[in-house]
């Protein structure tokens, strides 16, 4: 009988007893297919040595997000949580129109979080993130001293997103606009750049309207931007969107450099919106641009 | 409400971060979606932190949740499409120096796995590169060890195939196997 792959690798490790081995190396004596998959085996076992240790470099943003779950324990439970009834009540509008993944409770916890105010919306794979000192209004207090500011985690290509985003001014818009013609040569672009039905959603409704699109690149995938500008005043707000192969996950507001962001995942592609409007307006937008895209996929 | 994690569990997650990142490198086809779902294994994680038990391994532990994140994020077709899009991203890697083991650096190794099977390739990674031995291996990711034996045994086929001939032939799956005649048992032992 033709040793299996598994004999030869036990082969290999030493694992077989002396009738065994001997009968595999006398099967590669006879068969040169078979030697030729010890070989890969053992090309592949040299190779697998050369692997080094991890480096830990790269992962800062990362691990300083993990050591901020641990809080001092004087200060962990220094205050309550804070509720927030006005954007409580946004979020839960939007949790109901949202209908990803098996119905949860619907919950919002409003923390303060190192400077950092986050609303999390329960279930999916959001996380809830663990309550710190909080004062009456909002800001950070301690029971001995100020912690450090300390921002959530996001996905790289986010960071880069919103980092981009801190360079927009209402200028940097005005000026520019898109008409109906230019959105749809931009949807046809982005749709065969991102390899699936791309629809600028129309946020008229929310007094944001949409005046550029570009496309990006992270890390050799592509990302889309979609710029708009709030009617009268204030500063841009940025929808963008790449696909991913994680699963559907539930929107999460945070703070981040000085913004709000809102970011959730859908039918294969990652959101994230970012502007300086408030926490429930941007949650608002973020339902209203999720809203438009299903239904225009769905047409 | 979730638990606090505690200080030590953290300090645990911390030092996993670099093996969870490049076990998420190997399970995923670019950075970008290694970096999410990094992010997802320490959410969850940390949401479910009182649920991991002092004493044990904690990496074994991360590397399971990982495991299971990445299993429940691929669709149907996913495999198939991974090996697809990743040898237009794998070959290039060498540049013509792939003619001998010795230019052949650790991130093309880690590259070309990703042209394996998916399981192949995270049963590889603990048992070849963490150095787990292949009880552990299999427990960290809930399978028996006999199946896990067999996707070490066709990933290391399929790696060195990949590498001394640069380009795979595709996933060694269990159905190529029995084609093959091999049936994951072992004749003799």
């Amino acid at each position: 009988m033709t040793p299996s792959d598994e004999d030869l690798l036990a082969f290999l490790d030493g694992r077989l007893d002396a009738d065994a081995h001997r009968a595999v190396a006398t099967a590669l004596d006879a068969d040169g297919a078979l030697r030729t998959r010890l070989q890969f085996m053992e090309t592949s076992g040299a190779a697998l040595q050369t692997v080094p240790a991890p480096a830990a470099s790269g992962l800062d943003d990362v691990e300083r997000w993990v050591r901020a779950q641990v809080a001092p324990a004087d200060a962990r439970h220094a205050r309550p949580v804070r509720s927030a009834p006005a954007s409580t009540a946004a979020a839960m509008r939007m949790r109901r129109s949202f209908t990803w993944g098996p119905a949860v409770a619907a919950s919002l916890l409003l923390v303060t979080f190192g400077g950092v105010v986050g609303y999390v919306l329960g279930g999916g794979g959001a996380i809830k993130l663990p309550a710190r000192s909080a004062s009456t209004d909002g800001s950070v207090t301690s029971a001995r001293a100020p912690a450090p500011a300390v921002e959530p985690t996001l996905p790289t290509w986010m960071v880069r997103v919103v980092d981009y985003h801190t360079l927009y001014a209402r200028d940097t818009l005005t000026g520019v606009a898109a008409d109906q013609s230019t959105r749809i040569q931009l949807e046809d672009r982005l749709s065969r750049k991102l390899a699936r039905s791309v629809h600028i959603p129309d946020l008229a409704a929310r007094a944001l309207t949409f005046h550029r699109g570009q496309l990006l690149r992270f890390q050799d995938v592509p990302v889309a931007q979609l710029a708009y500008l709030p009617d009268g005043h204030g500063t841009p707000v940025a929808l963008c969107l790449r696909p991913t192969t994680l699963k559907d996950m539930d929107p999460v507001l945070v703070q981040f450099r000085g913004m709000n962001v809102v970011r959730w995942r859908a039918d294969g592609l990652s959101f994230v919106i970012v502007g300086h409007r408030d926490g429930p307006t941007l949650l608002a937008d973020a339902m209203a641009a999720h809203t438009k895209i299903r239904a225009a996929r769905d047409i | 409400m979730m638990a606090q994690p505690d200080h030590d569990f953290c300090e645990g997650l911390v030092d996993a971060l670099p093996h969870l990142r490049r076990f998420a490198f190997v399970l995923t086809d670019s950075t970008s979606d290694a970096d999410d779902l990094l992010q997802a294994t320490c959410e969850r994680a940390l949401a479910r932190s009182a649920q991991f038990r002092k004493g044990t391994r904690q990496l074994s532990w991360l590397f399971s949740i990982m495991d299971s994140i990445s299993k429940n994020q691929r669709r149907a077709d996913a495999t198939r499409k991974r090996v697809h899009s990743d040898m237009a991203n794998v070959t290039p890697l060498f540049d013509g120096e792939r003619d001998t083991l010795g230019k052949i650096h650790a991130r093309d190794v880690l590259s070309l796995m990703k042209t394996l099977d998916r399981d192949q390739a995270a049963a590889l990674t603990l048992v070849a590169i963490e150095g787990y031995s292949y009880r552990d291996a299999a427990e960290a990711l809930g399978v028996p060890q006999g199946t896990l034996e067999s996707r070490v045994a066709r990933g290391r086929v399929a790696l060195g195939q990949a590498i001394e001939q640069g380009a795979p032939t595709g996933p060694d799956t269990d159905a190529t196997a029995e084609r093959r005649g091999n049936t994951g048992r072992r004749t003799a032992r």
